[in-house]
This record gives C-alpha cells, structure tokens and sequence, in this order.
C-alpha cells in the first residue's frame, strides 16, 4: 500500500500534475487523488477509450500491444499506462 | 518472189489510198481510221506510223517465209511458228478473244484465185464489209456475177473488180465468191475466186476451233496445219473524231509570232572595258535612279485559325478491395461505485458503499442506503480533509492485488514520469511559425517605404483659401469621411474681417472616396468650425464645436440612404450623361432625378439643428470635442459612473478659456424644463429659428429651447484668479467603448429619461483621472470630481493632481495609446514627449526641439510603438520606437503648406485591411495616404516588446532621477567641501610688507640651496662663489 501511495505522490509532485488515477480492469477506480465525480468520471470514459485503443492497436497487428496513451487536449493532457489489471491514469495541465 | 515484193510494198499504197478515201466515205478501215488520227496530229504521227509499221511487220516479214514455204512445205512448221508469233502480237492486243469456230485460209492461193482489193464503196455494193455482213466466222461472200457486172458498167475502170474483169466475164457460174483476208495474206482484203474450183475448195475449207494457247506454242508443236486454231484478233475500232472544242485548245496552246521580233542591242565604249571603277553618292532624282524597296508583297503565310484536336483524359482507376473485420455492436453496461474509506476505522463498515452521483444504473439507487446522501457528504469532507490521495478500497480486490497494483505502478512509473517531464520541458503544441517575424523582407521592397498618396478631396469654392482644422472617418461607413474648414485668419484679423466672413458659409464637408472632386454633403455651422466628431453609437448625429465656443449639432438621418450608398450614388450619377439620350423606366428616371438634384445643385446643404447659445457655450475656442461612450456618463457632480443609456449621450468639450463642459442630450431634467418654459419666447431662440428657417428634427426637439452644458468644470491657478486653459484632453474614458457596440441609425433620443444618477455605479478610480494639455504647455493630471471646499463649502473643481511643464508651447496634441492606456503622446508646438500615466518624475521620451512647429501627433492605430507627427513645414513624421528612437523611421513631405490635422484610419478590405493616413493641410486639401505595409501591420510580439521598451524607459527614468538625485547631492558636497576649504585657506589679514619679506626670505633660502645643489654637481666651482 505505502508503495502506491508512494509512486503517487512522485507523480503528484511533478509540475501540473491535476491528478492521478489507478483503475481496474473493469473501469473501477481503485486509488485517486482527484474527487469521487471526477475520478468516476475519468475512470469509466477514459477505461472504455483505452479498451477500444487497445482493440484497435490489435486489430491492425495482433503481436502488437497498447503500451501508452497520451490525449492532449486544450486544457490538459491525459497519460494513461495501461495493463493487464490495472490502468494508470495521470491528468496534467502543460501550461501551467 | 515479185509477188511477195508487190505483197510487201502494196499495204502502204493501199493505206495510203485508204486515207484519201476514208474522210470522204466516213466509213473507214482499221488502216483508214490510222490515216484520220494521223491527219488529225502530226504530233501523233510518229506513233501512228510506229503502230501501223508493226501491223505491217507481219506482212513485210512475211515473205522470205513465203518464199520458203513456196519452195518447200517441209519448212511449215517454221513459219507457222513465226505466223503464230504474229497472231500472238495481234491477240496481245485485242482486248478479248472468242471462242469461234473459224477457218483458216491456206497459206497458198489455190488456182483460179486472185486477190483482191475491195475499197469501202464497193464493199457497200455488194454487202461484203467486214464484220458487217461477214466476220471471220462466215468469211465468204456469193455476189452474183450479174452485180459485177452492172458494176463494171456503172463504175467501169473504178470498180475494183477491173482487175479481174476478163475473168469474170468468163466465169462460168452465177455467183462469184469472195473470201475476206483480214490479214492481207495474199496481198489484198480479198480474195476472189475465179474458177469454180477455187470456189469448191474455199467453200470446204474446214473449220477448226481457236484456242486461247499462244500460238506459236502450237505451232512448236506440229499440229496438223488444217486443225490448227486460227486466233482471229479482233480490230480495233476506232471510234470517229468528234470536234469538242479542243481544237481551240490546241491552237491556243500553239505559240506563234504575232508581232516581228525586238532587237535589243547592248554596246559599250571600247576605252571603258576593264577600266576601273568608281563609285560615289548621287542624288537618285538627277540620275533618274531606281530605288528597289523591298517588296511588300510577301507571300503571306496563312495561319491555322481552327483546328480540331480531341484530347481524352481517363482518369486512371485501381479496383481494390479491402474487408474489416465489423465487430457487431453490443450493449453493455459496467457499473461501478466507488468505495471510500469511512472515517471510521475498516473493519467496522466495510461494506458501505458510497455511490457517486455519477454512478450509471437504476437498480444501484435501491440498493443506496438512505442515508446516502449524508454519507456523500462525508465521505467529501473527509476527502477535502485528506489532503493526500483519498484511498479508495476496491471491493473486489484482495490483498494479493495490491502486489499487482505496485509492480504495475514500478512498471509504469518511468513511462508517465518520462511523459510528464516532456510535457513540462517542451510545448510541442507551440506554433513556432506564428511568432516568426513576417515583415523582414517579406514585402520590403524599396517602393513599399513611403506613404502613397491615396486620394485627394479638395473643393474649389469651399475647402480653398481655407485651413482644414479637423477630419474625422465616419464611425460605420466605409470612404465617407469628414473634414471642417475654417479660415486661416488669426484672433485679430478674424475680428477684423468679420463681417465677411459672416458672409461666408462655414462648412464641414463629407467627402465620399468615390468622388474627390463634389463633396457629398455640406453641413452648415454659424461659425468656423473647429472640431467635431461622429456619435460613436449614432454615427448619423454629428457634434461640432465652434471658434464661437457654440456647440453644435446635426442630424443626418434624412441622409441616410444617402450616406450609405454614398458609392453607388456617385456612380449612377456618372453614367448619367451616356443615359441622358435613353428614354429610361420610371424608376431610372427617379433615380436619375434624385441625382439631378444632388449634382446640378452641388452637394445638399444642412443646416445644423441645435446649438448652444453663445452664452451657454465656451467663451473661447473649441479646441477639444469627443463624445462619452454609451458606457459611460456624468453625473451632475463630475463623477464619471458607469451608464445604463442605449446610446452615446455626452459630449465633452474643452476650450481655452479654462473651462471643461460637458453636454448631455437627453431631455434636462423637469424643474429645468419649467423654468426654460416661463422663459418662452426666448429671445436668442426666436432669432435663431427665424435665421435658420429649417425645422428642428424631432430627435433635438426637447433640446431646441435650451441647451446647456450638464457639468462645467473650471481650472483655476491656485495662486492667480486666471484659470488654467485646457488644450487638450486625454481621459481613459473614450477607451470604455464597448468593442461590439452595435450600431444604430433611430435615435432614441426623446424616448431617454432625464439624467439622473440615481442607480448608476461608479467606475474605477484610475478612470476619474485624465491629462489636460494647455494652452501654455503644462500637462495636468487632474480628477474629474468636484470637491467641496472646505473654506467656502462650496463645490470646486480639485487641484491638479500633479503639473508638469516639460512643453513650452501650448500643446496641440494629447492622446493615448490605443494600445497602453497609461502612455500618453502629447505634442507642443517644438517638441513631443511619451508620459507614463503615474510616473511624475517626467516624460519617458522628450524630443529634441524642432525647427519648425509641430501641429499635431496620432498614434498608429495597429502598431503599439509607432505614431504620427504632423509639422508646419507639410511633412509627417512616424516615428517608430522599435526601429529608431532618436530619428523618426520616415519622413514623408505631403503638403506644400503646413499640416493642421492627421487621423489614421483602419480600412478593411475583403483580403487585407489597409491603415489610411487623412492628412489636412493649411490650403484646405484633405490628403487620403496609404500607410506602408511594414508600418501599418503589427508584428505578433509587437506588443510585448512595446511594453518593454515603456518599462526600460521607466526604469531608466528612475534610475536617470536616483542617479540625479546623488549627484546633486554629492556635487553640493563637493562645492560645500570647496568652499569650506577656500574660506579656510584664504589668508585674509596678512600684511603685504610681512608678506614680502617673507617671500624675500623664501627665495633667499631657495637660491642657498640651488647653489649648493650645483656646488655638489660640480656644475658650479667653489671658488667662484668667493668671487
């Protein structure tokens, strides 16, 4: 536990960092820095966009795998690092 | 062998005959039909001859073979072969060969019978002509020996059975038979029979079948002679010579002499054979020389004016084929709760689970505890609480995940850590291209250096002789701009001149970009104007400020239309001249006649509507005039609030006799009213309705019986009663326009309440401060608001905040930046300078003094550091603080005379807005300049460099005042040292004879040691003091 908690505030004390999220492999958050709507909210749209990434990096090549995901948008950009069990997703905002 | 002889020299005789016979018979021969071609052209002659030599050959040929054949048959075969070759000519050129049965004359005359010639006419008697009565088929012929014997009584001696005559009449039979010889084998045509034996065997000669075979082939062959085929080839039938006309021909082609022959005899002098030669120039008309130009006639190439070309492009096509995979859509549902951590310690709750309100799904509202929301509540409080990571407890997760929740965390941790790291380090999202700098070389071309003259407005009645005092772009109409003309006259020489120029209308023009030459509308003030300017919110109602002090309006909104189509206006009116022939539609001619009345009487003349009494008004000059944006207006105490009017109502004046007005439109308010009321009838209101004689628009209506200004403000000199005359102003409170101001043409004017300030807010502090420029030079920094004075406890204006007189001259310019509200350019007559709102220590920037007055100063409206000075001399000045802060970047010289106004303007094109410079001068010509590019369009870090260089020149200020600052303060030191020093030093009660035998001694002492110092040098010998 200590070690998760740990890794999370090494990302948490890089500049920008809004927040981090380790989900499940069913789209359930399991640890969160950030409030339950957002992190319930993140955990579910960004679990079914990393599912259909995946799908779609292995349709193309079924060797192949998603390793990492970056969205970039107007105000932040979205890191996730999926695995088999867990996902791990990080929001940042560059330009602060 | 005679017979032969005779047989080969008789067919040309016989020919011959043949042609003196044939053109009289009309019918003729094979040999007569030669004869009438060969008459016919001599030039065919030749080949007549040729043809009938080689008919001839055969029989010229024939008889040595004859002769042979005479004195032996064994030689048969031989001439046989050599006949076959004939016939063989002959079938060659026959066109076709039948198959007849025919016979074969014998190639010896049997006894008793003779040849014969039978010419044309006798052939006719007695029906013998070949081919006609018989052929090679059927060659013989009965003729009754009575016939022949008529014959020799009609013809006698030119029947051509003469010959035979004797025979004849000794042949014993009735008939005689005659045989055609068609090849003149025997001699003749003919052969006739005399005797009756001759007669049997010709008669039993026996047919044989003719074979197409060659031949002399057969002949090789040794077929039995009686069966041979006799090829009897046709004769070619001449047909007979008709006269088409190419007689004509043929003698139009002939070339004969038609008239004697030219001599031409060339001869030269002996002497000049061989001699040299000597050319030299000579007049062509004395020596009757020829001049040889080349001809013109060339031979003219015709060129290709249409050609048909097909051209077909296929658009080249790939058929491929691609399958995906398509998953088939399903519905799914995932439902989740998050499960925070009660506050209470886990094993006492853990299965309360706490749904979030973003949970999906109906049947988990059931399963909620009621007191769910309680429990959201605190589960968020905690979590504030919690400033660290909330934990969240997965419900399906055990103890042995947490393993593999870390090991992913240590997997993943570079990567996201890596990825956060880039994001911070680099903006790959930056476009680089955008904060290039476009200008450098980009359209710096040399010819792109200066200011283009755009357009020129001048009018020869109104604008000449006269200075343009003010020009302002109309707010919302694109090309219509406005300029105010006053005459050039100074304070005295208007007094003088003032019945005059009473005469004289003083006008504003409205110039349309279409036309330079007719202005568009006149608008009519009671004195020179001197400033105006268009409502901003209302462009169609204009303020005026006048050398009265009067403050005037107009109402333009029955010129509308006219305004806004103020280019399609001018251009009917020019076609109106082509048109004026053409007898239009109705509407044409109403257009037409608008026109009319717009261009015969030159443009339309507007009366202004409303104006202050001379009482109410300045009692100096207008020299400043804007209008308060909709946003915001005055209260009746000086305090600038934030306005709730839909439209501009305020105008601000100032005017140099110390006094700062401003206007309000809307109706005064109603305890006025009623006083204005018992002052009805109005003297000055009469007269100036009467004088005008135009009818006040309704929008002034309520402003017609007084107008007066709504806060007068006067700056008084603290230690003189004379006031301070304000110039110029510049406030922050133009800057308050709202950007998307929509602009209206009804003017709600009578429909506004009274002002009041009742519910209005006040604005920011900064905002009620504002600059005043006068008119001898100071810059005041002054508050809007009236105080009341404590002394008198009256309301006064406040003192100036701070007064600055840097300027020597009286300031013709003030304005702020559009871009740094708080930079201020402010003109004097011989110098500029850039303020800081708020640094009192000086100007950032002072210019060096001019040689000629300055008249005015703009800023660019789209570069932050450029702007725009105006000098007497006609020349402007941008100065660009980016490029060079000491030399202006350009100097343009536009005008003859000196320039009195300058206002840029955006122009907005479809492609590109361009920034055009209206520049008045002194002769009344309003000059529309065309900005270069480079000066005219904005860099993107313009800006942020402009405001650096304003704060490096604070900061230096400071540093430049501090450093002042010590150095006065040292250098007083240093004098007080000094003069400490001197009065401590300075021997002010010695005595002069004391002084002088002091000196005496001292330089005693001095040459003591001299000579000592030259004894011990041996320069000196010691002896040589003792003499």
């Amino acid at each position: 536990m200590a070690e998760i908690d740990e890794a999370i505030k090494k990302i948490a004390s890089h500049k920008g960092v809004v927040g981090t999220i380790v989900v499940n492999s069913d789209g359930i958050p399991i640890r969160t820095s950030l409030d339950n709507t957002t992190t319930v909210h993140y955990a579910s749209l960004i679990h079914q966009l990393t599912s259909k990434a995946r799908s779609c990096i292995r349709d193309i090549d079924p060797a192949d795998d998603l390793t990492f995901l970056r969205i970039r948008s107007k105000k932040h950009e979205i890191l996730v690092a999926p695995d088999k069990e867990f996902f791990l997703i990080v929001v940042q905002n560059p330009s602060s | 062998m005679s017979r032969a002889g005779s047989a080969s020299s008789k067919p040309p005789a016989s020919a011959s005959a043949a042609g003196g016979e044939a053109p009289a018979s009309g019918k003729q021969t094979p040999a007569a039909a030669a004869g009438v071609t060969a008459n016919g052209s001599s030039d065919q002659d030749g080949a007549e001859g040729a043809t009938r030599s080689t008919a001839a050959t055969p029989a010229v040929a024939d008889p040595p073979t004859a002769s042979d054949h005479a004195e032996g048959p064994a030689s048969q075969p031989d001439t046989s072969g050599g006949d076959g070759g004939a016939e063989g000519e002959g079938e060659g050129s026959e066109t076709q060969v039948e198959k007849i049965r025919i016979r074969k004359l014998p190639d010896e005359l049997p006894a008793g019978a003779k040849p014969l010639f039978m010419s044309g006419p006798s052939q006719e008697i007695f029906h013998c002509t070949p081919d006609v009565d018989i052929n090679d088929a059927d060659m013989f012929k009965l003729i009754l020996k009575a016939d022949i014997m008529q014959d020799f009584k009609n013809r006698a001696s030119v029947c051509d059975f003469h010959p035979v005559k004797s025979d004849i009449q000794n042949y014993p039979g009735d008939e005689v038979l005659i045989v055609m010889d068609r090849d003149y084998k025997y001699g003749e045509n003919f052969v006739v029979c005399l005797t009756e034996e001759a007669k049997e065997f010709f008669l039993q000669l026996p047919f044989e079948e003719e074979h197409k075979a060659k031949g002399g082939g057969e002949g090789s062959d040794g077929e039995d002679e009686d069966e041979e085929d006799i090829p009897i080839p046709k004769t070619p039938i001449p047909r007979p010579w008709e006269n088409l006309g190419s007689d004509m021909e043929v003698i139009e082609a002939q070339c004969k002499n038609q008239r004697q022959l030219l001599q031409v005899k060339y001869f030269r002098k002996r002497r000049f054979f061989g001699a040299p030669v000597e050319f030299s120039d000579s007049d062509f008309k004395e020596r009757a020389v020829h001049e040889c130009l080349p001809s013109s006639n060339e031979i003219k190439s015709v060129p290709i004016m249409e050609k048909d070309k097909a051209i077909q492009a296929i658009p080249e096509t790939i058929d491929a084929m691609i399958q995906t995979t398509w998953v088939k859509k399903v519905h799914m549902a995932i439902q989740y709760e998050p499960r925070t951590e009660p506050e209470k310690p886990a094993e006492e709750t853990p299965a309360t689970a706490v749904t979030s309100s973003a949970s999906i799904g109906v049947g988990n509202s059931t399963d909620q505890p009621p007191d769910a929301s309680a429990d959201r509540s605190t589960s968020a409080a905690s979590q504030a609480r919690a400033a660290t990571p909330a934990v969240v407890t997965p419900a399906p997760t055990t103890s042995d995940g947490s393993d593999d929740i870390d090991e992913v965390l240590r997997r993943h941790l570079p990567n996201v850590l890596g990825a956060i790291q880039q994001n911070n380090l680099i903006n790959i999202f930056k476009d680089n291209c955008r904060s290039l700098p476009v200008e450098e070389g980009d359209l710096g071309t040399k010819a792109d250096t200066a200011m283009k003259e755009y357009q020129s407005f001048t009018d020869l009645k109104y604008s000449k002789d006269r200075t343009s005092t003010c020009v302002r772009w109309h707010p919302t109409i694109k090309g219509l701009i406005g300029v105010s003309y006053a005459h050039a006259l100074t304070f005295d020489e208007r007094i003088d001149m003032s019945s005059t120029i009473r005469l004289s209308q003083s006008l504003i023009l409205l110039w349309s970009f279409s036309d330079p030459i007719h202005p568009l509308l006149l608008l009519e003030a009671p004195e020179d104007v001197t400033v105006f300017e268009f409502c901003p919110t209302h462009p169609n109602i204009v303020a005026a400020g006048c050398v009265s002090g009067q403050l005037v309006l107009w109402d333009l909104s029955d010129y509308d239309g006219k305004l806004s189509n103020h280019m399609a206006l001018t251009k009917d009116g020019k076609s109106e001249g082509d048109d004026a022939a053409k007898v239009d539609t109705n509407r044409e001619r109403d257009k037409n006649f608008f026109d009319r009345s717009t261009k015969a009487g030159q443009a339309e003349t507007v009366h202004y509507h409303i104006a202050a009494t001379i009482e109410d008004g300045h009692q100096s000059i207008v020299t400043e005039l804007f209008w308060l944006p909709s946003s915001v207006e005055f209260d009746r105490m000086g305090n600038p609030l934030r306005s709730k009017a839909p439209m501009s109502v305020q105008i601000v004046t100032a005017a140099a006799d110390g006094s700062v007005n401003v206007w309000d439109l809307r109706r005064p308010p109603k305890k006025q009213n009623e006083i204005a009321r018992k002052e009805a009838g109005h003297p000055a209101d009469a007269v100036l309705k009467t004088q005008r004689g135009t009818r006040i628009p309704s929008t002034f209506k309520h402003l017609s019986t007084e107008w007066k200004p709504y806060v007068h403000l006067v700056y008084g000199k603290s230690d003189a009663g004379v006031p301070y005359s304000p110039y110029k102003l510049a406030t922050r409170l133009q800057s308050e326009q709202d950007k998307d101001a929509v602009y209206e043409r009804e003017i709600p004017l009578t429909t506004l309440p009274p002002p009041s300030s009742a519910d209005l807010v006040a604005l920011d502090e900064s905002i009620a401060k504002y600059y005043i420029g006068t008119e001898d030079g100071e810059l005041m920094y002054v508050s809007w608001p009236f105080v009341k004075d404590s002394d008198s406890a009256k309301w006064i204006t406040q003192r100036p905040l701070n007064i600055d007189t840097t300027h020597s001259g009286s300031i013709a310019s003030l304005e702020r930046s559009p871009f740094f509200e708080d930079i201020i350019l402010s003109v004097s007559q011989w110098t500029f300078a850039l303020w800081k709102e708020g640094v009192e220590a000086g100007p950032l920037m002072h210019s060096a003094p001019y040689e000629c007055c300055l008249t005015v100063g703009k800023w660019s409206p789209t570069r932050p550091g450029v702007f725009f000075i105006g000098k007497a001399n006609g020349t402007v000045e941008i100065w660009d603080l980016l490029d060079k802060s000491h030399i202006p970047t350009l100097s343009q010289n536009i005008s003859a005379l000196g320039i009195t106004t300058l206002v840029p303007h955006i122009q907005k094109g479809r492609k590109k807005q361009q920034v055009l410079l209206a520049i008045g001068d002194r002769s009344g010509t309003l000059h529309v300049t065309q900005l270069p590019w480079s000066l005219a369009h904005c860099s993107p870090s313009e800006r942020t460099s402009a405001q650096a260089f304003f704060e490096r020149e604070v900061e230096r200020l400071t540093y430049m005042q501090g450093l002042l600052g010590k150095n006065a303060a040292v250098k007083k030191t240093r004098l007080e040292e000094e003069e400490a020093i001197k009065s401590a030093s300075r021997p002010d009660s010695e005595p002069t004879t004391e002084r002088r035998a002091r000196l005496k001694q001292e330089y005693k002492e001095y040459l003591a040691f001299e000579h000592k110092l030259l004894v011990q040098l041996g320069v000196v010998q010691e002896a040589k003091t003792d003499d």
